[in-house]
């Protein structure tokens, strides 16, 4: 009787201890707050990479730049997006709103059919701050507003300012360099969706 | 008698002259033993005084700083000569230990002043030569992102790239470091970032350090924001 006790006794303490460890594991960990200077500084990174991004636009739609030079700028411009990243483009007096892979993008918008193409990004600005997902990513919005101004052989002018949101993908990555290890904030744009369509 | 008187006679010339022989040789033996003894006085003085010589040289050498290695060298070629002296003299061979001693450790430190000094030296060197090679990097950089000529930039990549091992050299670039974390942007290549710069017509970076191979060629470059 005494033994069945003390194994009766033995049990719950068991049972307890296993409850504490899995109640210990399923505790979050509170992670100590990123210091506001390195938040700026990964915030600034992806606003840099938006402002790439409105440059290698500009010049893979500027008629000036060569078809070689434009290719190597569509393949460095793609370097800056997820995989299967899309983006819209509207039309001035059309309500749909068309979405075309990224690389697809960027190849059509070297051969417009425009004699000058001009593509300026202004107002570029988080609309939604990055913050950090269950996965360790940080995710976030910067919206854009596009100015685009064609000009046909016959001289007619097709202007429109179009304001795009772009989400931003952003993750701490580690890789080998010279034989130590180096951290680094990986930042990718993800889908470009248009939200207004407006005349230039 | 006569022969008598003869015999007599001889016999005061043979002892005479014996003595007088006698004499001289005692008077030669004398000046011989005399002049040994003077040799042997003489040398005992050499000797002194070479004693007396070798332990004021020792005892100056003894604590003595040493500011290059000549000096050094002298003194211990003075030692050795000292040493084959064989001096029997209980001071003279303690100071030889004990000089023995310092010039060892003299040598020691003063070659490692010298090494150090040449390290100093060659680092200076090599910075200023990093010092320029950094200003005719950035001086690229600048023209690559202002010239808004695709040709005249084509052209500046090339001579930048020529300061590279190759193209593909790691360039990295620091966007945050607080002592104890250090982010940077994900790492790209040389002709990559030159490039970029062309693209984007800015440079928002600023060379921190380099890296250079044994032809002075970069290696990796690690930039900072401006």
């Amino acid at each position: 009787m005494t033994n069945m006790k003390s194994i009766k006794t033995l049990s719950i303490l068991f049972l307890c201890l296993l409850g504490l460890q899995v109640f210990g594991q399923d505790t979050p960990k509170e992670e100590p707050p990123m210091p506001p200077a390195r938040k700026a500084a990964i915030d600034s990174l992806a606003l840099e990479k938006v402002h790439d991004l409105s440059k290698y636009i500009s010049k893979i739609g500027d008629k000036e730049t060569s078809f070689s030079e434009a290719s190597r700028v569509i393949e460095r411009a793609l370097e800056l997006f997820v995989d299967d990243a899309q983006i819209g483009v509207s039309t001035l007096g059309k309500s749909q709103i068309r979405y075309f892979a990224i690389k697809k993008y960027l190849e059509r918008l070297n051969k417009l059919n425009y004699k000058s193409v001009n593509i300026e990004w202004f107002d570029i600005q988080y609309i939604s701050d990055l913050e950090k997902q269950p996965d360790g990513k940080y995710v976030g919005v910067i919206t854009i507003y596009q100015k685009f101004t064609g000009v046909t052989e016959d001289g007619m002018v097709y202007k429109d300012i179009t304001k795009k949101d772009i989400t931003i993908y952003v993750e701490r990555k580690t890789t080998q360099i010279g034989g130590r290890e180096i951290g680094f904030w990986d930042v990718l744009l993800g889908d470009i969706k248009v939200s207004e369509t407006k005349k230039g | 008698m006569v022969l008598n008187r003869m015999t007599n006679s001889m016999n005061k010339t043979s002892i005479f002259t014996a003595l007088f022989l006698s004499m001289i040789m005692a008077i030669s033996f004398t000046g011989c033993k005399s002049q040994k003894k003077i040799a042997a006085e003489k040398a005992q003085q050499e000797l002194l005084a070479k004693t007396n010589k070798a332990i004021q040289d020792l005892e100056a050498m003894a604590n003595k700083e040493y500011s290059s290695l000549d000096e050094l060298a002298q003194d211990e070629a003075r030692l050795n000569e000292i040493k084959s002296y064989n001096l029997e003299d209980a001071t003279a061979n303690d100071l030889i230990t004990k000089v023995e001693a310092n010039l060892a450790s003299q040598r020691t430190a003063l070659e490692e002043k010298l090494a150090a000094e040449q390290k100093a030296k060659e680092e200076a060197a090599k910075a200023q030569a990093q010092e320029a090679q950094k200003r005719d990097i950035y001086y690229l950089m600048d023209n690559i992102q202002g010239s808004g000529d695709t040709q005249d930039s084509n052209l500046m990549i090339t001579e930048a790239l020529a300061l590279f091992s190759s193209p593909d050299v790691p360039v990295l670039i620091e966007i945050y470091n607080d002592g104890d974390i250090v982010d940077y942007d994900r790492p790209t290549t040389a002709v990559k970032y030159l490039n970029k710069l062309k693209d984007v017509q800015r440079n928002p970076d600023k060379i921190k350090e380099f890296k250079t191979d044994a032809n002075g060629k970069i290696t990796e470059l690690i930039l900072t924001k401006k």
